[in-house]
């Protein structure tokens, strides 16, 4: 029987609540129809009901608490009775609560109003879902709406292409016919995945480069060819390695240019990352105010030092001019 | 010899044992009859391991929300005191009556993928498992396509929240923007909230006693949970700090100027002939920082601190890189 199991002691216990509260309401399942709604593996479910079947506890003895049918388990049908009435599903404990209604405070102004509402609802409930009266421990404040998110959004629900007017990061205005194929946050900051039709080939637009949205119709699907999960900016045979130093203040650099990075304590660290074009360089770092720092190669760290004195000189011209 | 019983399966029993014992279970009747504490379980022998057991899986529960009960029977008062324990239903399961619709669950499903490999997917995975367990599954269609993302990678947010699921105190050191020399912080901690993309610590500051905000990009060490709790907050007191906060906000604006057709155009959805315009920010080092990746297209009108401040970012970017 197998009793290895991927999921560890606090998520086991915790799954295993999660299986029990839905096999008392669903008898006779399928072992494979099990494993895909609670997307684990089939060797979890049955490793999780013979553990089930296997405790006793006071007054009831093995098999007594839990009854499995093993006979059906060998068919691929999982049916387990109980012997008192253990009522059904455990509700959220209070940070699984704050994770949940925080992620759904962040898609507020996301979706549409109709889903609007539901998540309204959803808050309610997980506030009295969770512990007692207590507040939840965190919690994310919803951003103001943006027509532009919702219109994108829409746009990849519905599988149809947009054109706007796109300002690349050197400063360059076309229009774009774009298949939008998923929409990506970084806090504040929204990206779009797709094919543009442009310039034939998959891109990352920032939203906030974007004016003029327009729906086109409904495009065909393409294949793409496939990018890291979680990385924003997909890597290139042509980009060039900058070795960045950066302190603890400006970690989100790092989760944003190489997200499998491992950050670990309260020291700087020093990091390489692919950079496409050095000419962006300057914008990306003067961000951090210091806290990023370029360390190689010479000409990246020219490309900075050019962008914040371009900047700061353009502020000596206009204060003459006053 | 009985087979090595895991973490998962002890506080699975344990869990079983204190849901259907009606009159709850003395701590010597949990060691005797739970699989898991029996097999070590010598009554009059020595306790100190298994006790130390029991007090850990106790914090194990609480922290997984399912909240046990002690008490002292009182035939049992002024005897020999033996608490008594037990998991009562309505503290156990969902409000009664509870049902998800399929889009709910889509939503919620989404809500728990923003913490993606963020500190928080743990729990925002087990939650799900629990609303799986209630039985609907998930339709949302319109949901396709969209990944957004909340990341938590300040290392004081999991100790923080810690604290303020324990209403414990907490002392940090923290360094404000401008000043040389970080300051030691003794705080109630309230609630976690991110705001824009930012967390921020809501909390009372025992020192200058009152509640204050602290941005945990801010905080420099790491944090000292204190074994001295306080009563929590009353919903009304966080909503309060964070309303002043809003208020704050508003009270501050920053008249800015750029040329038409740039990325701050752009950035700022501003209209066709528009170039002047007015933001409102929460605190100027933040909205410096914010504004440093156009700063060479941007000018600031006023405040002149804000001006200064972006001066002086790109001065320590050009010295940085020379």
């Amino acid at each position: 029987m197998p009793k290895s199991s991927s999921l560890s002691g606090a998520d086991r216990y915790n799954f295993m609540l999660s299986l029990t509260g839905y096999l008392i309401n669903n008898r006779q399942q399928g072992l494979s129809d099990l494993a895909s709604h609670f997307q684990v593996t089939e060797k979890e479910i049955r490793s999780a009901v013979v553990t089930i079947s296997l405790s006793g506890v006071g007054m009831y003895r093995p098999d007594e608490l839990f009854f499995l049918d093993y006979d059906l388990l060998e068919e691929g049908i999982v049916d387990l009775s109980f012997a008192p009435t253990l009522e059904a599903v455990p509700r959220l404990s209070a940070r699984q609560a704050a994770a949940i209604a925080s992620g759904l405070s962040y898609l507020m102004n996301l979706v549409d109003t109709k889903d609007q509402d539901q998540i309204k609802q959803l808050l309610e409930i997980l506030g009295r879902g969770a512990l007692g009266t207590k507040e939840l421990p965190f919690m994310v404040q919803p951003t103001e709406g943006d027509g532009d998110l919702s219109l994108v959004r829409q746009a990849v629900a519905e599988s149809r292409a947009l054109k706007c007017s796109y300002i690349n990061s050197a400063g360059e205005i076309t229009n774009r016919e774009i298949e939008p194929q998923l929409l990506e946050s970084r806090e504040a900051n929204w990206f779009v995945k797709g094919f543009c039709r442009s310039n034939q080939e998959s891109r990352v637009f920032r939203l906030d480069r974007m004016r003029e949205i327009e729906l086109l119709e409904v495009f065909e699907e393409r294949k793409l060819a496939d990018t890291e999960p979680d990385q924003i900016y997909s890597v290139r045979k042509s980009d060039i390695e900058v070795l960045f130093e950066v302190d603890p203040e400006a970690f989100a650099l790092i989760a944003d240019y190489k997200p499998e990075f491992e950050i670990s304590g309260n020291k700087s660290v020093q990091v390489k990352i692919p950079i496409g074009q050095l000419e962006t360089l300057g914008r990306i770092v003067a961000k951090y105010s210091g806290k990023v720092r370029v360390l190689a190669p010479a000409a990246a760290r020219v490309a900075v030092r050019e962008f914040a004195q371009r900047a700061l000189g353009q502020r000596k011209a206009a204060a003459v001019a006053e | 010899m009985p087979e090595k019983i895991d973490l998962s399966e002890r506080l699975f029993n344990l869990t079983c044992a204190l849901l259907v014992a009606g009159s709850g279970l003395s701590k010597s009747e949990i060691f005797a009859t739970v699989q898991g504490y029996k097999e070590t379980y010598v009554p009059g022998g020595d306790l100190t391991a298994i006790n130390r057991m029991f007090e850990r899986d106790k914090t194990l529960l609480s922290s997984a929300g399912i909240l046990w009960r002690s008490f002292v029977p009182k035939e049992a008062m002024g005897d020999n005191q033996e608490f008594r324990y037990l998991i009562a239903n309505e503290d156990f399961v969902w409000p009664k009556g509870l049902t998800l619709s399929s889009k709910q669950v889509a939503l919620l499903n989404l809500a728990a993928q923003v913490w993606a490999k963020a500190s928080l997917s743990a729990d925002a995975n087990r939650a799900i498992h629990r609303i799986r367990a209630m039985g609907e599954k998930a339709d949302g269609s319109s949901l396709i396509g969209i990944a957004p993302r909340i990341r938590t990678h300040e290392p004081s947010f999991l100790p923080l929240s810690t604290a303020i699921e324990s209403c414990s105190r907490v002392s940090f050191d923290y360094l404000k923007p401008g000043e040389s020399d970080f300051s030691v912080r003794n705080i109630e901690p309230w609630s976690l909230q991110n705001i824009g993309g930012q967390w921020l610590l809501v909390g009372f500051d025992l020192d200058r006693e009152e509640p204050r905000n602290f941005l945990l990009r801010r905080i420099v060490s790491e944090i000292d949970i204190q074994d001295v709790s306080f009563d929590p907050p009353g919903s009304a007191e966080i909503t309060k700090t964070l309303a002043d906060l809003e208020l704050h906000k508003l009270s501050q604006t920053a008249k800015l100027k750029t040329s038409a057709a740039s990325a701050a155009w752009f950035h700022f959805d501003l209209a066709a002939n528009q170039t002047e315009f007015e933001v409102n920010f929460m605190d100027f080092y933040l909205f410096a920082e914010e504004l440093m990746e156009f700063a060479d297209e941007i000018e600031v009108i006023e405040p002149k601190q804000l001006a200064d401040l972006i001066r002086a970012n790109l001065q320590k970017v050009s010295d940085t890189h020379a």
